[in-house]
């Protein structure tokens, strides 16, 4: 970038950049992070498949994301199921910037849900995977 | 009976074992002052002298006796029941044991369950139990780390094949062995389960043709005796073996087609909810290598709630047992069924490999198109009159996405690695 293009840049626009730069910053540490623990992942006992969850969250602030489930797909028949009908409610603080959440299927919503282990993935609002759940669901 | 099941007979006394069960269940239920739903029950004294008589598993009989002391306050025990409590116990123990090794064994027992406040028998009670009488015993670790699930409170709503929820009962049972998951696949298949367990009748084939080994789909009419109901019930089932010998397991519901077809014909399926799961998976982290586990949803048409509580107080642990033990004591040897081909170490790594392969791809090919965008937007910054910083943010966004694709790739190897380690190990029996 020359110098003369530089002065045309104005203050707000610089700051308007940097200052989501900064959050995308923070969501990079993150993702590295998680990244970290996937490799660990094998051994997480929430993996077996219930047909219900306890996960324990981030939750920087104390403040909860949006969770949704995504790519939950029948591990035997390899049905997908979709994500919306997997419901989380919150069981309070599990520690610091950590919250307890169980995460189960409303299977009265869904129709003729085939029983199966489904497994996905729990993403945030911004779609940065938490971490991968397994389902018991149907019948 | 099917092809299958043809030159398999029952062994005659298997009745009587699965009787000898159910009796000492509903006796101690009986003596129970606080359970409503069984008010008269079978003589406790008669019904665990048939117990301890009977050829069942040691841990069905113990298990049993403790989750019936567990419901019984002291004073609703009397010396007859005390005294073939400890003819069980002495039944159990390996050898000629003397007295005071019964008395030691009665005492652990007592301190177990002897409470003044009514429970139900949890995985605890059971470790207890079992830490302590360990020596005296010789538990294996499929024994020590045996335990279901039957508290009352595994309730939860599953839909039937009409779409009416209903509460089901969740029945689990659970063990640890240190063998690999496919010692256990001949039991995991639901064509064997007669053989197991005293509980199942037959599974005759509706539709489709299971095997001994290899993925199939089929239509099985399940046949089990439980409380001296016999229940027949269309079973969709889906018999599943991963290539590199790291989890076999099966999955079943009520099928749906039979099970209307079946009502048409005023032959009502009298069970609304049947679903679950037998599976043997490498989990490492464990106390041993391999989790043996079962879990059934279960619910009765006619809301008989003795049917679900007997299937999770004997019939689904005898089965589970008698898959710890690889039915060592029930299949008969003189009947060897087909051996299931052993896969080569070559295999086995190639199976691995592959589906190590198969994930990273599908990860990177999901990457490129999540990352496409966000290259996109970042080469227009610098194709206008002049140069818009937002490249910043672009690339911190693709650096995101190059994060998250590293995890999921980091959770793949971590799945090779145990892969690989399986196929070193032998992989199977």
């Amino acid at each position: 970038m020359s110098d003369e293009e530089l002065v045309r840049l104005r203050p707000r626009d610089l700051a308007a950049v940097w200052g989501t730069a900064f959050g995308q910053m923070v969501d990079l540490w993150r993702a590295w992070l998680t990244a970290m623990m996937e490799a660990g992942s094998a051994e997480d006992p929430t993996l077996v498949g219930d047909h219900q969850v306890e996960l324990l969250v981030p939750a920087p602030g104390g403040r909860l994301p949006n969770l949704r489930a995504r790519n939950l797909v029948g591990e035997t028949f390899g049905r997908p199921l979709d994500g919306s009908l997997v419901t989380f409610a919150a069981k309070g603080p599990a520690g610091p910037d950590l919250v307890r959440v169980v995460c189960a299927v409303d299977e009265a919503r869904g129709r003729s849900i085939k029983g199966d282990l489904y497994r996905g993935e729990l993403v945030d609002e911004r779609g940065a995977v938490l971490r991968r759940i397994v389902l018991d669901v149907g019948s | 009976m099917n092809d299958q099941t043809a030159s398999w007979r029952r062994p005659d006394d298997w009745d009587k074992q699965r009787r000898a069960m159910e009796r000492t269940v509903l006796a101690f239920r009986a003596l129970d002052g606080d359970d409503t739903e069984v008010t008269e029950g079978p003589d406790p004294v008669q019904a665990i002298r048939n117990l301890a008589d009977s050829g069942l598993h040691r841990v069905i009989k113990q298990r049993i006796l403790l989750d019936g002391l567990l419901r019984t306050l002291p004073d609703e025990r009397d010396e007859r029941i005390d005294r073939e409590v400890r003819y069980l116990l002495r039944k159990t123990l390996p050898g000629d044991p003397d007295a005071s090794q019964v008395d030691e064994i009665m005492d652990l027992l007592d301190g177990v369950a002897g409470g003044d406040d009514r429970q139900r028998l949890q995985p605890s009670h059971w470790g207890v139990f079992a830490g302590g009488a360990r020596e005296a015993y010789g538990y294996d670790i499929e024994e020590l780390s045996f335990s279901s699930g039957c508290n009352d409170r595994l309730i939860t709503t599953k839909m039937t094949p009409d779409e009416q929820p209903r509460d089901s009962r969740l029945i689990e049972a659970q063990f640890w062995s240190d063998q690999p998951p496919m010692a256990f696949a001949r039991y995991v298949n639901p064509l064997n389960w007669p053989r197991c367990s005293s509980a199942w009748q037959d599974m005759r084939v509706l539709s489709g043709e299971p095997r001994e080994s290899g993925d199939y789909n089929c239509v099985f009419e399940e046949v089990v005796e439980i409380n001296d109901r016999l229940l027949r019930v269309p079973l969709e089932v889906g018999y599943r073996e991963r290539p590199d010998g790291s989890r076999v397991w099966v999955r079943f519901n009520i099928a749906r087609d039979q099970y209307r077809a079946r009502r048409e014909d005023g032959d009502e399926v009298p069970v609304d909810v049947d679903t679950g799961l037998v599976s043997a998976e490498l989990r490492p982290g464990g106390p041993a290598r391999t989790l043996v586990r079962a879990t059934k949803y279960l619910h009765m048409a006619d809301d008989d709630g003795m049917v679900p509580e007997l299937a999770c107080d004997a019939g689904w642990p005898d089965l589970m047992i008698a898959m710890a033990e690889r039915c060592a004591t029930r299949w008969p040897r003189e009947e060897p069924v087909t051996a299931t081909p052993e896969p080569s170490r070559t295999a086995r790594v190639d199976a691995a490999v592959g589906r190590f392969v198969d994930e990273v791809v599908a990860t990177c090919q999901q990457g490129i198109g999540d990352t496409t965008p966000h290259v996109r937007r970042l080469i227009g910054r610098f194709s206008g009159a002049s140069w818009d910083p937002g490249w910043v943010n672009d690339l911190l966004a693709i650096g995101k996405l190059t994060a998250e694709r590293y995890g999921a790739v980091a959770s793949s190897v971590r799945g090779l690695a145990d892969g690989l380690g399986n196929a070193d190990r032998g992989g199977r029996p």
